[in-house]
């Protein structure tokens, strides 16, 4: 029995010193055991098409029997948005050519080759503790470890693992993503951007329909140099430095439908593009939406509002590229000291329902 | 002792890798009251509880590192995890030789919970906080009866897979 026990506790230890071990060597970033990982999901990848291919008849009975009604439905639904987005889709297409041409006219970049790889997402997370979906395009399209990844309403995440043909995306929700972000307020509230000299100066007129703050705002911002330009499709808006994201195998983006990321693309522009506040943006699992932490709060513009704009802030060590579009906030709770607001986001893209994403080619520093 | 070096390795290889591939796909897919469930944790408390606390937790630690193969996070923590659960499991035949079905599903149910409970445990210990929410109470519990009701199937499997004798 004590020998018993001797040998049970032996192994016991051996077994937590060589994970101990392991976990060192991962986290000071040992080769081998990135390669091991990439290697993994090279030479499983056949078995899982396989075993996707084996259910499929079953998914599709599954999904006839218990999804139909909810697809009818869904479908009625889009179409009814289609129509209602429609009218907005023109004129934000007529808003990006006319900040276009003004930009050229003033001999201004606008556009700096941000190519992107469109990917389909064909696995979702194997845990219950980390937020990743997988997708169909790795290594050999250009995709590195960190790119940052869209879909057509704002932010998704950003390449966390990459192999050949496949890459592991770390949802925004994923506790350990993190990302500086900047926010910024709607210009029609008490906030000082209202007055003139503060912000673009840009235009304060009517919030709804979106089509003519847009014509009146691209002008406005182009004129004070900010030089905004928006892409319906990927859920970037920004300004002359941070462009209109294309793919390298497609054409362009602005036949698209508008989604949701021009309603907030709009919102910046009225807003004049000038941060209010910097932080970094923490997913807090599926359940919560993100958190800003370590806001830089610049008291001149005012506080945190809620429905103020959330986007990445960029910047020469950040991972994603300056104005794609993240959220809007939805909370902001005061905490004593000063350690600033506590601000959580109401991310634009529906992390629940992923299909197509776009990875954005985009390293720091090399602008694309 | 020879039997256990020559045959088992490759037993478990083999299943391992065929419950990695169910992890990833149908597991990830099609998940029990939004919860995956997490079949490698399961088969490693279903190992410890036909063989016990040793082979338990060497069977869990070997699943749990071909696991921390496709998983983003520390590599070695789903080993520790999973080994967890085997040793979880193997308590069960410190205690009776010859359980029922039903108190082996239970334990089972319970040492799946236990590995799976504590991955993101081990995640914090490291400096990788997995926020506490009452989704942990959610997942335990779905976890825990999944793992029973799929205990019944489990265990044969491994019962082959670990070469431990029939129960009569």
């Amino acid at each position: 029995m004590f020998e018993t026990v001797i040998s049970r506790r032996r192994l016991l230890i051996g077994l937590i010193l060589t994970a101990v071990l392991l976990v060192t060597l991962d986290l000071r970033g040992n080769p081998v055991i990135s390669n091991l990982r990439s290697a993994t999901t090279t030479v499983i990848e056949p078995l899982r098409a396989g075993a996707d291919a084996a259910v499929e008849p079953v998914r599709r009975a599954w999904r006839g029997m218990w999804e139909f009604d909810d697809l009818e439905a869904e479908n009625a639904r889009l179409l009814a948005e289609i129509e209602r987005q429609r009218g907005a889709a023109i004129a934000a297409e007529a808003s990006v050519r006319e900040a276009q041409e003004l930009l050229a006219l003033n001999g201004m970049q606008t556009l700096a080759g941000l190519e992107s790889v469109t990917a389909r997402v064909v696995g979702l997370s194997p845990s219950n503790w980390s937020q990743t979906v997988e997708i169909d395009q790795g290594r050999r399209r250009g995709i590195r470890v960190g790119m940052p990844v869209v879909n057509a309403a704002g932010l998704v995440g950003k390449v966390t693992r990459v192999s050949e043909d496949r890459s592991v995306i770390m949802l925004v929700s994923d506790p350990e993503f993190a990302l500086a972000v900047k926010i910024i307020n709607p210009v029609d509230s008490d906030s000082p951007m209202d007055t003139p000299g503060v912000g673009s100066g840009l235009t304060t007129g009517p919030r709804d329909p979106l089509a003519p703050v847009l014509e009146e705002s691209v002008p406005a911002a182009v004129e004070s140099g900010v030089s905004p330009t928006i892409s319906a499709e990927s859920g970037v808006a920004g300004s002359s430095d941070s462009l209109i994201a294309r793919d390298t195998n497609e054409t362009s983006s602005l036949d698209t439908t508008v989604s949701a990321a021009s309603e907030v693309a709009s919102s910046v522009l009225r807003a004049g593009l000038l941060p209010n506040d910097t932080g970094a943006l923490e997913g807090r699992g599926p359940d919560r939406d993100p958190m800003v932490s370590l806001v830089e709060a610049n008291p001149r513009l005012g506080g945190i509002e809620v429905g103020a704009v959330v986007m990445t802030a960029g910047g020469v060590t950040s991972l994603a590229p300056p104005d794609v579009v993240v959220g809007r906030v939805a909370t902001v709770t005061e905490r004593p000291g000063s350690v600033g607001p506590m601000v959580t986001v109401a991310l634009s893209a529906d992390l629940g329902a992923l299909n197509f994403v776009r990875v954005l080619l985009y390293r720091p520093g090399s602008g694309g | 002792m020879g039997s256990f070096v020559s045959r088992l390795p490759f037993r478990l290889g083999l299943v391992g890798v065929t419950l990695l591939v169910i992890q990833t796909t149908w597991a990830a897919e099609f998940r029990v009251a939004g919860t995956v469930t997490p079949v490698m944790v399961l088969f490693a408390a279903s190992c410890g509880a036909v063989t016990g606390v040793e082979r338990g937790a060497v069977a869990g630690f070997v699943l749990g590192l071909l696991h921390d193969l496709v998983l983003v996070g520390p590599f070695g923590l789903a080993a520790v995890a999973t080994g967890l659960a085997g040793a979880g499991g193997g308590l069960l035949r410190t205690k009776s030789l010859m359980p029922p079905w039903w108190l082996a599903a239970i334990v089972v149910g319970a040492a799946t919970a236990l590995g799976e409970v504590s991955y993101p445990i081990l995640r914090a210990l490291v400096g990788v906080e997995v926020p506490v929410t009452s989704r942990w109470i959610h997942v335990v519990v779905v976890v825990a009866v999944t793992g029973a009701v799929i205990a019944p199937v489990a265990l044969p499997v491994a019962r082959w897979t670990m070469r431990a004798p029939r129960p009569v």
